[in-house]
């Protein structure tokens, strides 16, 4: 049953899950960055190794906790408070629905993925994929070289289309430290992806080790400052919807390129 | 009864507090913690540690917690919290925790020392003892002095699903009096049952001494920066209301200078 009443968000509110976060690698401005694999609160995730096709996520370790209500109930995110120790920027809650490993690095030829079919947690809390984008995601220090990714996937129309191209927002660059975060432009008039069937590096990248991610965007926080935020609620998120499973964590878009750790709490309401 | 309205937070007994304290280093740092159970100057006055590496629980009974009473019956959640810009308007937040246990001080060895911390209060995430949502801090009670050392500090840990020899990281280059630091817990891990041992790479510095805490996250809030006068306040729908459980030993951990705040529960 769907929350519709301030009261009945108040009666579903859930204890806060704590975040806490070690300053991991000098950022870039603008280069979003997740401290998914710093040590912390929760603890640093390990590089994910499901091969190239991935796999869908109902939990993993590294998340922010997320515990499903009871049957029949729906999640709803409460309050979300980040706050960034170095510098000014913004924190976008994001859920996790898919991730895979085993690209090469060094490879300049398109490397075919089968991905599984995505979790139920589009937009929608379907498999279409609507509101579900991709980036590509560093866990082990890139080497020299700036290349361009290109990712084919399968949209979220309707009448899916395939041969669809995603490709990098941010250029990329040389040494991207552990938890660089590349989002893809989906290509024109697209509101989503469904699954994925390649991924293209336009030249070397020498060294490291770097995953394909799907993502949703649940929230995004405004960070004025260091050591600031404007945290969200119930109501001024939009009473964004939690789907059961969900993989919740965070991504910083930063304004220079100091190393910095975060604190914050996420609340759900239940009901 | 739980509170489940919003008229409920307005018909249900109020306890309002008023938290002031003065003495915190100028050099605090947003990520590494001022605790401030055992600042003296303020209030509520200074609380007190432990006489035993195992440890001693702490209520609201404890001089240094905030004074709250427990509810008559139902229970009691933080409804509304104020926080002035602190005095050189640098930005800051404010976490608001429930102390459970504390440590003696710590020897300043870099051998192995046994805790066997006592069972932590029913208080954790869920109102238990399972440890979920409980988290343990290594807080520095006096100055380290030069020369100062980076150091490994590890401890040995049941984790909140009962599984033993967990263990929790931190790292840090030396460290000044009245600061705190995390321990990073083991993959996956959500929370703290008990704590089996300490240990040090190195001392920190020449002389000081440490002492571990174990708190549950209660919430966050950030102050207002630019200029005098600004103040944050959160009411209870931005708080999403966290439970308050009968004795929690409620007290701050502040990232950044400041030392005032007003909070208030509500009970129903």
């Amino acid at each position: 049953m769907a929350i519709s009443t301030i009261d009945g968000v108040i009666a579903g509110f859930k204890q806060p899950q704590f975040i806490w976060k070690e300053a991991g690698a000098a950022t870039l401005s603008g280069r979003p960055y997740t401290p998914f694999y710093a040590a912390g609160i929760p603890s640093a995730a390990a590089a994910p190794t499901p091969g190239l096709n991935g796999t869908a996520l109902t939990s993993y370790n590294g998340q922010i906790p997320f515990i499903n209500p009871s049957s029949g109930q729906n999640t709803y995110l409460a309050r979300f408070i980040c706050v960034p120790t170095a510098q000014a920027g913004s924190t976008l809650l994001l859920d996790r629905l898919w991730h895979n490993s085993g690209i090469s690095v060094t490879s300049t030829t398109a490397q075919s993925i089968t991905s599984p079919t995505f979790p139920a947690r589009d937009a929608n809390g379907s498999t279409n994929g609507e509101g579900v984008y991709l980036g590509v995601e560093v866990s082990s220090a890139t080497g020299a070289g700036t290349p361009t990714i290109t990712v084919s996937y399968t949209n979220s129309d309707a009448t899916p289309v395939s041969g669809r191209t995603a490709t990098n927002i941010f250029a990329t660059s040389a040494s991207s430290p552990v938890g660089t975060f590349y989002p893809l432009g989906l290509q024109a008039g697209d509101k989503g992806v469904r699954s994925v069937q390649s991924i293209t590096l336009s030249a070397t990248w020498t060294s490291g080790t770097i995953h394909l991610v799907a993502y949703r965007p649940l929230v995004t926080l405004q960070n004025s400052g260091v050591g600031v935020c404007s945290p969200v609620d119930a109501l001024t998120s939009g009473l964004v919807r939690m789907y059961d499973n969900t993989v919740p964590f965070i991504l910083f878009v930063p304004n220079t390129v100091t190393a910095t750790g975060f604190t914050g709490t996420l609340t759900v309401t239940q009901g | 009864m739980a509170i489940t309205t919003l008229t409920g937070f307005s018909t249900g007994a109020w306890q309002q507090f008023s938290y002031a304290k003065s003495g915190l280093p100028t050099a605090s740092a947003l990520n590494n913690p001022v605790f401030l159970w055992f600042l003296s100057a303020g209030t509520p006055r200074a609380g007190t540690g432990a006489s035993t590496l195992s440890g001693t629980v702490i209520d609201s009974s404890d001089v240094g917690a905030i004074p709250f009473k427990n509810p008559s019956s139902g229970n009691t959640y933080l409804s509304k919290w104020e926080m002035p810009s602190p005095i050189n308007f640098a930005a800051a937040s404010a976490l608001l925790v429930d102390l459970l246990w504390v440590s003696s001080t710590l020897s300043q060895v870099t051998t192995t020392q046994t805790i066997n911390s006592i069972t932590f209060p029913n208080r954790d995430i869920n109102g238990a003892s399972d440890g979920a949502g409980v988290y343990v801090a290594l807080y520095h009670n006096v100055t380290y002095v030069a020369p100062l050392s980076a150091y490994t500090a590890t401890i040995s840990y049941t984790n909140s699903a009962n599984a033993p020899s967990r263990t929790g990281t931190l790292s840090q280059n030396g460290g000044n009096s009245t600061r705190s630091y995390f321990f990073s817990l083991d993959d996956g891990d959500v929370g703290v049952k008990s704590i089996q041992s300490f240990t040090f790479s190195a001392l920190p510095g020449a002389t000081g001494t440490s002492l571990l805490l174990a708190f549950r996250p209660i919430a966050l809030l950030t102050s207002v920066t630019g200029s005098g006068g600004m103040l944050a306040r959160e009411s209870a729908v931005t708080l999403a209301a966290p439970r308050i459980y009968d004795s929690s030993a409620l007290t701050f951990f502040v990232f950044n200078a400041t030392a005032q705040a007003g909070i208030t529960l509500s009970q129903g």
